[in-house]
């Protein structure tokens, strides 16, 4: 009797656990941080872990950092859903990975992570947040950067909000250089209208009907001169990737 | 041997001229119109009076102003001088407005070939004008209401036609280029070609200005003239008109038209040679032989008016009503046009881009 009681108790116990862990069934064991290329210290690894997990936690999305020395020769983005996969995240998650033998970035979006980065604007919001850092080797004001903006595109799109990105600073600089052409071009089209007397060069308007005879004509192949540009397929200075399941942006920083 | 020609009219005497309109000799004072073939025979009976008062004229007319190129004239209607240059062929009296024309300016070798006839009357030449400062938005404002008419003459400009055969042997090098992608290179040939174009090709009729005192920039801006209404020349075409004859001969004048030719020519062997990348001449060669220059007289209205103490010279086609002009430019109204197309445009282009950035 005792021992069946016991049983049950245990039993119920068990059942609690696993009904208070099913939330934790989805996420890995993994941490959501993994500074490989040891760009952080321990400090601000974890900091930036503490943060990582209550967002991954409130959200129920995990939010992860990588980064590595090399990928030893593998894409980037194969190299994230490497990691994606071997560890078990979410299947909703955005991971950013970094690869210091060429500096190359990517954030990998997976699962919900693609709804809540799937346009350009999006996609140009998040660079600007953690880019500019990154270049000047900020790493931990990088990664904070890119934590707010990926909350924020994560919160926004599971609120329904859809994200507005205006790249001020391109527009102002565009609109700039074209104003200017159509002032030059639309000001001297009115000034050449105040000029009316010029020689004229030629006499085609004084050739005698039908007197236009070509005796001889010879197009003449002389030689082939080949050359070749090397120019990879890839861009370099970033785009977006992806697509099915995963999705993404990549660049240099 | 000065003489002067005046056409009477048979009618009233007074003074006929030649009348654009209805392209006739009309008499201002009793209206009458004239055939102009009517007045080729009253050429003849002049011819015969001229003799006779040539003989008249001589003892009178030969001034020691002549030596320096300056011409006097005696008006056979009011008696007062008429003073020209050596070259001046139709005028009219400066004392009775008496129209005049300058026999020996327009005889034996100067005899023009053809004239083209007046067909735009200086009503035309003066609403041309004033047409021709619309429209310009940097012209400045006060240049239309201070600028007055200083000047406005119907003038017979001398002109030498030239017929040229243009022949030409032209070598050009030439390439076609052609790209693609392999792995992460980019392959590119180029073919390299050395095209050779020979051929002939015939101008008529290319005009030249003859006279120093007409701009010859502002004489070939009015081209083209339309030689289907050249006729035969006849004296009294130039009656009510100013004419000059050519002071600058054939043989200065063919050069102006050879480099004409010569553009062109280059100009037609060039549009033979298609498909190519690039096309670089390598070496023209042009032969040009000139038929016979003719002389003739176009009609052109000369308009002379003056702003800020500058002067400005305008020109019509007095048979096609072409004007041209150089006007003066408002630089305030240029920046400010410059400044506010750019703030306008761009404003206007950022706007959109926003807009395009929120779809």
């Amino acid at each position: 009797m005792k021992i069946t009681k016991l049983l049950a108790l245990f039993l119920v116990l068990l059942s609690l656990f696993a009904l208070l862990s099913a939330g934790s069934f989805a996420s890995s064991s993994a941490p959501r941080l993994v500074d490989g290329a040891d760009l952080l210290t321990k400090a601000e690894e974890q900091a930036l872990l503490t943060e990582m997990d209550e967002m991954s936690e409130r959200l129920d999305f995990d939010f992860l950092i990588f980064t590595v020395d090399d990928t030893g020769g593998q894409d980037i983005l194969d190299y994230a859903d490497t990691y994606h996969t071997r560890y078990g995240y979410r299947a909703d998650a955005v991971m950013l990975i970094l690869d210091m033998s060429d500096r190359e970035w990517c954030v990998a979006t997976y699962g919900f992570g693609n709804k809540a980065v799937s346009q350009d604007a999006t996609y140009y919001y998040l660079e600007d947040c953690f880019l500019s850092p990154l270049s000047s080797d900020n790493y931990r004001r990088a990664f904070e950067g890119y934590l707010e903006g990926a909350e924020k595109l994560v919160s926004d799109a599971k609120n329904g909000h859809v994200y507005v990105y205006i790249p001020w600073e391109r527009n102002f600089f565009i609109a700039l250089f074209l104003g200017v052409i159509i002032a030059l071009v639309t000001v001297f089209s009115m000034r050449s209208k105040l000029k009316s007397v010029s020689p004229k060069k030629t006499a085609g308007g004084y050739v005698k009907q039908g007197s236009f005879k070509l005796r001889r004509e010879r197009d003449l192949f002389l030689f082939r001169t080949h050359t070749r540009t090397y120019s990879p397929r890839q861009s370099s200075s970033g785009g977006r990737g992806g697509g099915g399941s995963r999705g993404g942006g990549r660049g240099h920083f | 041997m000065a003489e002067l020609m005046e056409y009477k009219c048979p009618c009233c005497g007074g003074s006929i001229e030649f009348d654009s309109t209805l392209q006739k000799m009309k008499c201002p004072y009793c209206d009458t119109e004239f055939e102009v073939e009517t007045l080729k025979e009253l050429d003849g009976e002049l011819k015969g009076q001229a003799e006779d008062e040539m003989s008249w004229e001589n003892a009178g007319t030969l001034w020691e102003d002549e030596k320096e190129g300056v011409r006097s004239y005696i008006c056979h209607s009011c008696g007062g001088e008429i003073l020209t240059d050596a070259t001046t062929a139709a005028t009219s009296c400066p004392y009775c407005d008496n129209p005049v024309v300058m026999k020996e300016q327009v005889e034996g070798m100067l005899r023009p070939d053809v004239v083209i006839p007046f067909k735009l009357d200086k009503k035309a030449a003066k609403a041309a004008f004033l047409n021709h400062l619309k429209g310009k938005k940097l012209l400045p404002k006060s240049f239309k209401s201070e600028a007055h008419i200083d000047e406005i003459k119907g003038v017979y400009v001398p002109f030498w036609l030239f017929d040229a055969d243009a022949d030409a042997n032209i070598r050009y090098r030439a390439t076609r280029v052609h790209s693609y992608r392999r792995g992460d290179y980019i392959h590119t040939n180029t073919d390299h070609f050395a095209i050779i174009r020979e051929g002939a090709l015939s101008f008529e009729r290319i005009p030249v200005d003859g006279s120093s005192k007409m701009a010859d920039d502002l004489m070939e801006s009015l081209e083209p003239f339309n030689y289907a209404d050249a006729v035969d020349f006849q004296t009294a075409y130039l009656a009510g008109y100013l004419a000059d004859r050519y002071d600058v001969t054939a043989e200065d004048s063919v050069d102006r038209a050879n480099a004409r030719v010569k553009a062109s020519t280059e100009e037609t062997f060039r549009r033979t040679v298609v498909g190519y990348a690039t096309v670089v001449p390598e070496k023209t060669v042009v032969k040009l032989q000139n038929g016979v220059a003719k002389y003739a007289l176009y009609p052109v209205w000369i308009l002379n008016t003056t702003w800020k103490g500058e002067k400005y010279t305008f020109a019509m086609n007095g048979q096609t009503g072409k004007f041209v002009g150089d006007l003066p430019m408002d630089k305030k109204a240029f920046f400010a046009w410059l400044f506010g197309v750019f703030a306008l445009s761009g404003a206007a282009i950022f706007g959109l881009m926003t807009l395009l950035s929120l779809l």
